[in-house]
């Protein structure tokens, strides 16, 4: 009996557990902390950082617990990640909730989106400059699209064995929206720019809003056919949204088929980034490229919106720059109170979203166009 | 040890080289991957700059093609002095404004403008945006408070 018990508990984790089980824990303990108390990104960190605890709770190997195990009830649910699976389900739940109507009143606005991702490759050459694989790369640089989903898309592509660390980079950095981009947006914009007012939007059609889904479809797909199992769901989704006529199919994918994506994506994420595959110098380039790309990807849309500004005749307000990144609605929120900062008069939220919108399209273009290049190597 | 004596510069190379960005082909990797992204939305921008362009067109189209078959179909609605859809002066658009009325019974005394707009296309008038639009601004629509109107002919 007594040997029963102390094999019992030699195979307990509280036995099995090494010093970097504890440090994963406490990563999850934070993100969990965020999320609950600080409000940060809730529904993406709480199930990613209870998924680390989750996944770094020390078990004996070989049982089919873990989620690289075979026939592990995780393994299964991870399945979703490695195959590109909730990424396109969640895109698809984003495209119907998404209203491109501010983007369809200002369509120079989507050309913000497109610049921020000069972010995108150039952390792609920083990271080949680093030494990383090209595969793995060209998912790190992806982080400078500031889309987790579409990270997570196109690193389970290109280098799952580094899912963990980019899907944790590209959600930490989300999260950290409102610390890292305020700083690059004052110091590249003067004041006189900051307080620059965009015109009132223009009623958009009905027709007009239908039309956006199809054309997407026909050019972002055809340009990039990497590119479908993201762009495809998603202006399916917002078709849905705009025909009227499938409203409840609509309804059911921003709510419920989303947030079941959404749940199982973030915990099995978390789950993945156990502490002897997490845990490894790699981590570190790959956090640290994350912030450059993030910080670039800011950066390279404010100064283009300046740059705009130099040719054309009705001024943009270059903060609307930041925006380009496709992390929904974060980035659009802190462009809208940097500028209330200086004028609370002038509200760019609704500039922002359209910025916003076109920077998830972008981003997924750029994923696409990435995977395309990654095909022969 | 041979890592103390190597001159820093030999480690600075170790950690990043510009050398393995040309052979993995990087910078043609970045240059063309900017240029299509960039290309492509900016052509998507383009294309839905023109859409409103191109529904008017229809619109406008679909309009002259309801007049020259329209005055047996809307009869009952327009009378025998049928006003023109597209005067939008006053006394122009008392005349619309009437025809409006007399098709907007259903929807009460005092209405949403979505609902009037939406009885106006249901019976095929013409521009029905443009025309609810002006009427408001000259004053044949008067708002009565929680997004409702009332005519004011």
């Amino acid at each position: 009996m007594l040997n029963l018990a102390l094999d019992f508990l030699n195979n307990t984790g509280f036995f099995l557990a090494e010093y970097r089980h504890f440090v994963m824990i406490a990563v999850g303990c934070t993100f969990v902390y965020l999320g609950t108390a600080k409000s940060f990104e809730p529904l993406l960190l709480i199930p990613i950082g209870l998924g680390i605890v989750i996944g770094n709770v020390p078990f004996f190997k070989g049982f089919g617990l873990g989620v690289y195990e075979d026939n592990s009830v995780l393994h299964y649910l991870y399945f979703g990640v490695t195959s590109g699976l909730y990424p396109s389900i969640v895109f698809l739940g984003l495209g119907a909730m998404t209203d491109f109507s501010s983007l369809l009143s200002m369509p120079k606005l989507m050309l913000l989106g497109a610049a921020a991702q000069i972010g995108v490759f150039f952390t792609l050459l920083s990271a080949l400059g680093l030494g990383f694989l090209p595969k793995e790369a060209a998912a790190v640089a992806i982080i400078g699209g500031a889309d987790g989903p579409t990270s997570i898309f196109l690193t389970a592509k290109l280098a799952p064995h580094l899912i963990g660390p980019i899907a944790i980079a590209a959600y930490s950095y989300m999260a950290l929206i409102p610390v890292i981009q305020p700083p690059i947006m004052r110091l590249l914009t003067t004041r006189r720019e900051r307080l620059i007012k965009m015109p009132p939007m223009r009623e958009v059609s009905r027709l007009e809003r239908l039309i956006f889904p199809v054309v997407g479809i026909f050019l972002c797909c055809f340009t990039a056919p990497a590119s479908i199992p993201l762009l495809g769901p998603f202006f399916f989704g917002n078709f849905l949204k705009e025909c009227g006529q499938a409203e409840r199919l609509a309804q059911s994918a921003r709510t419920v088929i989303m947030d079941a994506a959404t749940i199982f994506l973030g915990m099995t994420v978390g789950a993945s980034t156990q502490a002897d595959v997490f845990l490894i110098p790699k981590s570190i380039g790959i956090f640290a490229l994350g912030a450059i790309a993030f910080a670039v990807a800011t950066a390279s849309g404010v100064l283009f919106a300046k740059f705009f500004n130099l040719f054309w005749k009705e001024k943009i307000n270059p903060l609307l720059g930041a925006s380009g990144v496709s992390a929904v609605p974060g980035s659009a929120r802190e462009v809208h109170l940097v500028g209330q900062h200086e004028d609370p008069s002038n509200y760019l939220l609704m500039h922002a979203m359209a910025c916003n919108a076109s920077g998830v399209i972008g981003s997924a273009t750029a994923a696409g166009i990435l995977w395309s290049f990654m095909l022969g190597s | 040890m041979a890592d103390n004596t190597r001159p820093k510069e030999d480690i600075l190379a170790d950690l990043f080289s510009f050398q393995r960005i040309a052979a993995e082909n990087g910078w043609s990797m970045a240059a063309l991957g900017i240029l299509i992204d960039m290309t492509c939305l900016a052509l998507l921008a383009l294309i839905i700059s023109r859409v409103p362009k191109v529904v008017a067109l229809l619109d406008r189209a679909s309009t002259l093609f309801q007049i020259e078959k329209g005055p047996d179909d809307h009869k009952p609605e327009t009378g025998e002095d049928a006003p023109a859809y597209d005067d939008f002066s006053r006394e122009g658009l008392l005349k619309i404004g009437g025809i409006y009325k007399e098709c907007a019974t259903d929807i009460g005394e005092t209405f949403p403008l979505s609902a009037l707009y939406d009885v106006s296309q249901k019976k095929g008038l013409p521009h029905p945006h443009l025309t609810i639009k002006s009427m408001r601004e000259a004053g044949l629509l008067l708002p009565e408070g929680d997004g409702k109107f009332t005519w004011n002919l």
